[in-house]
């Protein structure tokens, strides 16, 4: 994946098309972020929207010398799933300021669908890290299921690359002592996952 | 932006169509006055040290994002407390970024040398603080939707060689949500440059 310029990511809070090209880039990456952890069409629909109307309001915020614009976009992906996390169907519902599902058609089923079948290996990975503590799960998240590298997640999560390190190292030792079927985590998706 | 991208779907023609419209919005909005989230977070800043904490949770509540948790109005310390944990470890809990003087000392009295900055709004220290330290210490930090409100982290003294300073700076990202600002941490041996606060764009 080829990323737009640090400059350009900086723009799409209030430029229509700098924003064109950065959602054109990357929705496909934010889908299949998101269909890694849900497995309901609509919600990965109605994520996919929250996932970008944040990094419209945050845009201005980036920068470039924090790392890579996918680790940026990933870091405020994990930001909008952990707060859809904590809420109630309700609450979600009532919180939602542009609901995604309501742009979806029959055909668009079908598709996040499939989308949704293809991650199903990386979903069941991601629901076996729920053993680990946050901040070490979060290391693993990023690069065993979404194919960032450990100095990318580290920016992604606003941490030192040595640290994001001992974090990997320490996620991966405890996800082979919790599991006997060993889930071998850097098998799973990371090689059609995106890279800079 | 190179990459070749396939076409979209319909749901995601239709979403880039709404997101744009949202843009173009917020850009018309920023050409007249500026938007709802920079007028919540900007408006009152004639410090140097940002206060960041309230507001930022008031830009949250303007902007309707994620879920909004109410800060209590507090003053003086009630900014930050520093406790010494039953294995070792030092918590420091922010509630309001301010007072970073007063926040240093509390850390230097639980055996923590600290070096901490809030800078303005859209400012960055320079990242030449001083020899960083490259091995790895703990830093746990919690956010603030975790905590109801307030920041925290965890260090332990330990860790630290004499001569030795925990270095910590803000830096917050445009949409004004506590969680999302990046919180610096690295640790640098010897003297500690100041932070020279410098343009964020």
């Amino acid at each position: 994946m080829v990323s737009s310029s640090g400059e350009a990511v900086r723009r799409i809070g209030t430029d229509p098309q700098a924003f064109e090209a950065f959602y054109r880039a990357h929705v496909d990456a934010v889908e299949r972020f998101i269909a890694r952890r849900v497995a309901d069409p609509h919600r990965v629909a109605d994520l996919t929207a929250e996932v970008f109307l944040a990094t419209i309001e945050s845009a201005e915020g980036y920068r470039p010398s924090r790392g890579a614009p996918i680790a940026w976009l990933y870091g405020v992906a994990r930001n909008v799933l952990a707060g859809d996390r904590r809420r109630s169907a309700r609450e979600r519902d009532a919180g939602l300021r542009l609901a995604g599902r309501r742009l979806v058609e029959a055909d668009d089923i079908a598709r996040l669908d499939e989308r949704i079948d293809a991650e199903a290996q990386a979903r069941t990975l991601y629901e076996a890290m729920e053993q680990l503590p946050a901040h070490e799960r979060a290391v693993l998240e990023l690069v065993a299921l979404d194919g960032l590298t450990v100095s990318e997640a580290g920016r992604a999560l606003g941490i030192r690359a040595p640290t994001a390190r001992v974090r990997l190292h320490r996620a991966r030792r405890r996800v082979r002592d919790h599991f006997a079927a060993p889930v071998s985590p850097p098998a799973v998706p990371a090689a059609s996952g995106p890279r800079q | 932006m190179s990459k070749t991208e396939g076409p979209l779907t319909g749901f995601e023609e239709r979403l880039l169509g709404e997101l744009k419209q949202v843009v173009a919005d917020r850009a018309a909005a920023q050409g007249t006055a500026p938007g709802p989230v920079a007028v919540a977070v900007r408006a009152p800043r004639p410090r140097r040290r940002v206060w960041a904490g309230l507001t930022a949770t008031v830009g949250v509540a303007a902007a309707g994002t994620a879920a909004v948790v109410a800060l209590p109005a507090m003053g003086g310390s009630a900014a930050y407390a520093v406790e010494t944990n039953e294995d070792g470890t030092v918590t420091a809990t922010i509630k309001e970024f301010k007072d970073a003087e007063g926040l240093e000392r509390q850390l230097e009295e639980h055996g923590v040398s600290a070096e901490v900055d809030y800078v303005e709004w859209g400012k960055w220290c320079r990242q030449d603080r001083g020899e960083t330290v490259d091995r790895d210490f703990l830093f746990d930090q919690q956010s603030p939707k975790e905590q109801g409100g307030s920041w925290s982290f965890t260090v332990r003294p330990a860790d630290f060689e004499p001569g030795e300073t925990l270095v910590i700076d803000t830096a917050w990202s445009q949409d004004g949500e506590l969680a999302s600002a990046f919180i610096g941490s690295q640790l640098v041996t010897g003297p500690v440059r100041p932070c020279d606060p410098s343009p964020a764009r």
